[in-house]
């Protein structure tokens, strides 16, 4: 059995530290968050540096550091490859921020773009697919974060994940956008330094002679050139990460944030950034097996791979990584499904008289109950709730064409798009069953690519942009 | 093939199907209960485990073994040289036909994919030049 890494008092001396940190900064930024504006989107004015960050730390997540080692060893080369793609995910929509900042100046989430662009029942099931993909990804992270926590010092799963969401509640009920991406930013530069620090420690200590060795014995399949599933989960994964970045307001509510002349450079920026994340952390895993360290937890490759290697540093770098990396998701995911509810929900549909100053107070208090909601759901510990964000794929996969035509065609049919959403999602799910997660993604966006294209082709709409612009 | 069942104290493999498993990614996790340790923990790509490799020794319990090429491969944990436990894994992966239509398939949509995109950004910067 393994043992800790690191003390519980070393652990908690760590995580009393940063979030100290993050409080403090949050509540600092959150001076200037008086008005809607300021607490939703940052004054919409936010810069390169602060967009570049912002956009490469939320993307980074606790399944990155952790993942991805997980994903080399079970994958191989081929793996690292394909998790890397998820920074195409980030270069694609960077153009697509550009647009989307042109067509809608004052637009607040992609709830709205959904619902000018397509009407209520596009609306709808946007906002089905979306409320319970980022309420996933929101207790995934938050149990992440309780599970690693305890893995690497012992400190109780239940404390630890409260601690960490109670942390970033605070900091974003405080400081809303501009304490999520001030504190991002320092987040993105720990990340980034902790990563390549590991990594390259790792490079000079072993043998690139003695790992390719050992996996070329032991694990022959890591380095084949044709590993089926690996190669299939090539595009499935890029096409998940589409999904993901391309419908969720995490995305969509950076874009109207940051300047216009920012939004192309920050995202295209924020995905080169990003790429060699996983690459080198990928690497971290595979080298796990030339030096012979029995992965019993193949979860916890990343961090014993860098405490072997670095000891008691090794493990200190990847605590502080791994709470950055899930400070930097949580408080993103916070605000921007806060948004989502308090714009799209309860402006557009409950209370459309209401105004900015008593939105921004409800905005807060919906923070709030989304911060309970997580933490009950993540005190239960439910596994089946990480199952959800997996089976997530197919349904945010079916959106990619449709908001990319949208956001470009006038001609896009919206029974068309419906139907796409609704089919390509379907087949996903039954492609995820009966063949595998690694290409249930690539299914059901084909399948709604088809629908979306062959409809528009046959019976095209006639669609006027200033209806965005002027809403 | 039958198992027998392991007698009292005695090590054995901890899977719900017992003696055979199926994997289609070409990687396990393996785990296993009682015996006193250490343990010593060896494939084998035949039942007669000749020739084996050895692939862990020491006191866990558990051992994810991944990048195992297709066909049948033979664990066997050993317990102190007290008692032991065989189990057969069964690696069969998708179709080279999956894997080609996938490629071809995931290579179309990125075009596709890229070209709105950037198409429609091209023309946009005409229309608002």
């Amino acid at each position: 059995m393994q043992e800790h890494l690191l003390s519980i008092e070393l652990g908690l001396l760590l995580l009393v530290v940063f979030g100290a940190l993050w409080v403090g900064y949050g509540f600092y930024l959150g001076r200037k968050a008086n008005s809607l504006d300021g607490f939703m989107l940052a004054g919409r004015n936010v810069g390169l540096s602060l967009g570049t960050a912002t956009a490469m730390a939320t993307w980074v997540t606790s399944n990155t550091i952790m993942l991805a080692p997980k994903f080399a060893l079970q994958l191989g080369v081929w793996g690292m490859v394909a998790y890397s793609t998820a920074s195409f995910s980030l270069l694609l929509f960077a153009p697509m921020a550009q647009r989307i900042k042109y067509l809608m100046p004052h637009g607040y989430t992609a709830g709205d773009f959904v619902r000018l662009r397509y009407g209520k029942i596009t609306w709808i099931l946007f906002l089905m697919i979306s409320m319970v993909y980022s309420m996933a990804w929101l207790v995934s992270m938050g149990m992440a974060g309780g599970i690693v926590l305890e893995a690497l010092s012992g400190i109780d799963y239940k404390i630890g994940m409260s601690v960490i969401l109670l942390v970033c509640v605070l900091y974003t009920v405080f400081g809303g956008l501009y304490a999520v991406i001030g504190t991002d930013f320092i987040q993105s530069v720990i990340i980034l330094i902790g990563v390549v620090a590991i990594g390259a420690v790792v490079i000079t200590t072993v043998d690139f002679g003695n790992i390719y060795h050992s996996i070329e014995t032991e694990r022959p399949a890591l380095i084949s050139l044709f590993m089926p599933v690996a190669l299939i989960s090539l595009f499935n994964n890029m096409f998940f990460g589409f999904g993901e970045v391309f419908h969720n307001n995490v995305w969509w509510s950076r874009a109207f944030a940051m300047r216009e002349s920012v939004a192309k450079k920050a995202f295209g920026l924020s995905g080169l950034l990003w790429l060699p994340i996983p690459i080198a952390a990928g690497f971290i895993g595979l080298c796990s097996i030339a030096l012979d360290i029995n992965i019993t937890d193949p979860d916890m490759v990343g961090p014993l791979v860098s405490a072997s290697i670095l000891g008691k540093v090794g493990a200190i770098f990847i605590f502080i990584v791994v709470f950055c990396s899930l400070a930097s998701s949580i408080d993103s995911l916070l605000a921007a499904t806060s948004d989502l509810v308090t714009e799209d929900i309860y402006k557009k549909l409950l209370n459309p008289q209401v105004d900015d100053q008593a939105l921004r107070k409800y905005n807060v208090l919906i923070i709030l109950g989304l911060g309970a909601i997580t933490w009950l759901l993540c005190f239960m510990r439910l596994s089946d709730l990480i199952q959800v964000l997996f089976l997530s794929g197919p349904f945010v996969a079916s959106l990619i064409f449709p908001i990319v035509c949208g956001l470009y065609w006038k001609s896009v049919n919206i029974k068309g798009v419906n139907v796409a959403v609704l089919i390509g999602s379907a087949i996903g799910l039954i492609f995820y069953f009966q063949i595998g997660w690694f290409i249930a993604s690539l299914a059901s966006a084909f399948v709604s690519f088809v629908i979306t294209m062959t409809t528009t082709k046959l019976c095209p709409n006639e669609y006027n942009w200033n209806t965005l612009r002027s809403n | 093939m039958l198992v027998p069942l392991p007698l009292f104290g005695e090590v054995y493999f901890l899977q719900p199907d017992g003696a055979l498993l199926e994997a289609t990614e070409g990687h396990i996790h393996l785990e296993w209960q009682k015996g006193a340790g250490p343990f010593q923990l060896v494939k084998s790509r035949n039942q007669t485990f000749d020739p084996a490799q050895l692939l862990y020794e020491g006191p866990d319990r558990a051992y994810f073994i991944t990048g195992l090429l297709e066909g049948d491969h033979f664990f066997k944990i050993i317990d102190n040289n007290k008692s032991e436990a065989i189990i057969r894994v069964s690696v069969t992966y998708p179709a080279r036909e999956l894997v080609i239509l996938s490629l071809i398939i995931g290579g179309l949509l990125f075009s596709s994919l890229c070209a709105i995109i950037f198409m429609g950004n091209r023309q946009h910067a005409r229309t608002s030049a």
